[in-house]
């Protein structure tokens, strides 16, 4: 049981962490490299942004 | 109703702090010019149907820089509601020049006199109530940083939006200049180009001026052209100058009669200021760049040897190591008795607070979790982003001291310093500004290069710029200074001039070549004056950087762990396996060859960090937290990853590995924007191959050179390098060729 919850979280957060990457990516905004964290542009990607996909 | 509100002015005017506040939001504000490079909008806090755009700086709306035709185009093509103008009241008369051209665009206009608490200071004197009857429009006196007067600032602008009433310009010229202008405007009118009539006074002046931008899009007929042309010269002659000449002199005649009635200067002209003493010295010929090596030796030393050392000390060894004593009470008693007897419990001289991965391993056994997730979960997820983690102290210091100094305006001044180096190797000092940027970050860095009106001159800032040392290197740094040369203060400030060094050598090599060589581009800067840096500002810009440093160890550097912990556990048979026999020790031996001449070939974790490094930088550092930290030799001070790093390296090889880590290919992101930048694959491939030779060549030589001189024997390698020096050498003393006129599209055409 243990195994389960802690494979969870941690699979999980992967999981998460590559979607959260991947969504913006789609938008535009950086590439898997800064994960939209790079410093000098406060959390929001300087890099020119695509239209988000509707 | 929507409001749009354009903020504009002169660079280093307040904009993006005044755009800050309004908005609530953080955009990166720099003590120099070019920080904001593209235009950015934000809702005003509170109102959100109210849009504020934030503008590149700029002098004028003439069209010869790239923040000035983003600036241009916006307020002519998408012509907001109200212009603010932000204003540096303690240079009044230069900021001025730009606000006679706003206020002929037909759109109303509000004039924040920003940095009144600079001209309270001084004991200089400005009549408002003056300046708003003649200039027509109304002034706020403010001061971004503090906050004052921006909300009647606000205000103001909100109600001249909903009057929608223009300003009238009474920017009066000579009558002979006025009389060609009324012409010029006159033939517009009859020719029917002029769609909006607002427009007429600024069309005029700017046809006028001869500007081509703007001549190209009225698609002006022939006969039209020849008349202006016509009116133009004679007025040329008549005034013995020509047409933009003329325009800009009187428009500072017209400053000049202004300032005289509404502003006081208390200091006779020709005395100098506080910040021109101190100038005398810090911008000296020949003390200038002491004093800059003086103070990054100071910074760096401080922040990755001394105090920031002994932060990151208890960061890897308490919070990411055993423990600590809380307040280090007890630590003292407890390593004496540990002298004594290893297994004393360190409870017992104090509050001890257990380290992460001593939580997390209690945790994980309590709950019965399986050994390869305990495994997965401590050895690769707590050891790299812990291994990398561990270094935020030193980061943080490092980020406020760099803060400061950009606060208090030095680091302008270090713009200043370099572009008269710079000038001497024919690079323009413009480049150094995207690496001031780029010590935070590559990626902005490299789009600050877009400022370089020159294209040659952009490409060799954008193929160098990376050079620095940003965040992401610095535990690299960290590392290896603190792990080979505990004692040795100079290993962290030299790869910060060993990066200024690339750039400089890289510059004066390229320029050399036909396709960049020419005239550097010029460099024109105010410098703002000194002043203490406010604690809020630096505070949050240090709190920028370490959140970023945290975010990018919590999402890209974990999955990379992940990813090395799977690679470093199982073989190609998919067996669980010691880290010795697995897939990553096999893809890592059959790359490190390639390393060998470099010192370091023998260490294939060496080479997995290089390469997991292209991910984010910080990846090195934590690929060498989690392949080093099951391995058994454990330091006596328990800090066992060091201490492998340290046994594992000579001093030669480690400095070999940093050197390359510094100058080589930086990571996806940053080669990303300068895909993006260049435009261009094969530009790309060219700027990464060159720094990847470049690294490659400088680790060689340095760690070749460096047995011979301590005594190695005489090889292949040894003379491959000394021959590799000399090319080098020969590139860089070779003479100039001429420059090839536009060869720079042909050589590389996307």
């Amino acid at each position: 049981m243990g195994t389960v919850v802690v494979g969870v979280l941690v699979f999980g957060s992967a999981g998460l962490i590559l979607w959260h990457m991947w969504r913006r990516h789609k938008q535009g905004g950086g590439c898997a490299g800064c994960g939209g964290s790079c410093s000098g542009c406060s959390g929001s990607c300087p890099l020119p942004q695509k239209p988000k996909s509707r | 109703m929507s409001v749009k509100i354009a903020l504009a002015g002169n660079p280093n005017s307040g904009k993006t702090t005044i755009f800050n506040a309004l908005t609530g939001s953080s955009q990166h504000v720099g003590n120099w010019p070019g920080v904001t490079v593209e235009k950015k909008d934000g809702r005003l806090k509170g109102k959100p149907d109210v849009v504020i755009q934030d503008l590149p700086g700029i002098y004028s709306l003439s069209p010869y820089t790239l923040e000035e035709v983003v600036t241009r185009n916006y307020l002519v093509a998408e012509k907001p509601d109200t212009i603010i103008n932000i204003v540096d009241a303690s240079n009044l008369e230069r900021n001025l020049y730009l606000t006679t051209q706003l206020l002929e665009l037909g759109i109303p206009v509000v004039i924040a006199l920003n940095m009144m608490d600079i001209v309270r200071k001084r004991g200089d004197k400005i009549d408002v109530s003056k300046l708003q009857d003649q200039l027509r429009c109304p002034v706020v006196e403010t001061s971004a940083v503090s906050g004052d007067g921006l909300q009647q600032l606000i205000n103001q602008a909100c109600e001249l939006a909903q009057l929608g009433k223009a300003s009238q310009p009474q920017i009066v010229f000579s009558q002979r200049l006025e009389k060609t202008l009324a012409q010029v405007g006159d033939l517009l009118e009859t020719a029917g180009v002029l769609k909006r009539p607002e427009l007429k006074r600024w069309l005029a002046v700017k046809l006028f001026e001869r500007d081509e931008k703007l001549l190209a899009e009225l698609h002006l007929s022939d006969t039209v052209r020849q008349r202006l042309e016509k009116m133009t010269a004679e007025c040329e002659a008549e005034l013995d100058d020509d047409s933009e000449s003329i325009i800009t002199n009187e428009r500072y005649e017209y400053i000049s009669r202004l300032l005289q009635q509404a502003a006081k200067k208390t200091l006779p002209t020709g005395q100098l200021s506080l910040s021109d003493k101190i100038d005398k010295v810090v911008t000296n010929r020949l003390l200038a760049l002491p004093i800059f090596a003086a103070v990054m030796f100071v910074i760096y030393y401080v922040s990755i040897t001394t105090v920031g050392g002994l932060l990151t000390d208890w960061a890897n060894d308490g919070v990411f190591g055993d423990g600590w004593h809380l307040f280090g009470i007890g630590s003292g008693a407890y390593e004496a008795a540990a002298e004594i007897d290893p297994d004393a419990d360190p409870a017992e001289f104090g509050v001890w607070v257990p380290g992460i991965p001593v939580v997390l391993e209690n945790l994980l056994a309590a709950v019965n979790c399986a050994d390869w997730l305990q495994s997965l979960v401590l050895d690769g997820i707590v050891a790299g982003v812990g291994a990398v983690l561990g270094f935020l102290p030193q980061m943080m210091m490092l980020f406020i001291f760099l803060a400061i100094l950009e606060d208090c305006g030095y680091m302008a001044r270090v713009a200043f310093i370099m572009d008269r180096i710079f000038r001497r190797f024919g690079l323009s000092g413009k480049s150094f500004i995207p690496m001031l940027v780029a010590t935070g970050c590559g990626v902005p860095g490299v789009m600050a290069t877009r400022t370089i009106e020159k294209e040659a001159d952009r490409k060799i800032a954008i193929v160098t710029t990376t050079f620095m040392p940003c965040g992401a290197k610095l535990p690299i740094i960290a590392l290896i200074a603190g792990a080979l040369f505990a004692e040795s203060g100079w290993v962290a400030p030299i790869c910060y001039f060993i990066g200024i060094a690339a750039i400089i050598v890289s510059g004066i090599i390229l320029k050399k070549m036909r396709f960049f060589a020419g005239d550097p581009a010029p460099f024109v800067m105010e410098l703002p004056s000194y002043h203490l840096p406010q604690v809020k500002s630096v505070l949050l810009t240090m709190w920028d950087r370490s959140q970023s440093f945290v975010k990018k160890a919590g999402t890209i550097i974990l999955l990379s762990t992940i990813v090395i912990w799977a690679l470093s556990s199982y073989n190609f048979s998919m067996q669980p396996t010691e880290t010795q026999d697995s897939m990553l020790a096999d893809i890592g031996r059959t790359v490190a060859p390639v390393f060998a001449p470099l010192g370091w070939g023998d260490q294939w974790e060496a080479a997995v960090g290089t390469v997991t490094g292209l991910i984010a930088k910080e990846n090195v550092v934590s690929t060498f937290g989690s392949l080093y930290a099951g391995l058994d030799e454990v330091s006596e001070d328990g800090n066992e990853f060091w201490a492998v790093v340290a046994a594992k390296y000579t001093p030669l090889a480690a400095f070999s590995f940093m050197l390359f880590n510094l100058l080589c290919a930086p990571c996806f992101a940053a080669i990303g924007a300068i895909r993006r930048e260049m435009g261009s694959l094969r530009w790309t491939a060219f700027a990464v191959g060159y720094q990847c030779a470049l690294a490659y060549a400088s680790a060689m030589v340095f760690y070749q050179i460096g047995i011979l001189l301590n005594g190695g024997t005489f090889g292949l390698l040894s003379a491959f390098s000394l021959a590799l020096l000399a090319v080098f050498l020969w590139l860089l003393l070779r003479p100039e060729p001429k420059a090839s006129q536009n060869k720079i599209q042909t050589v590389f055409e996307s």
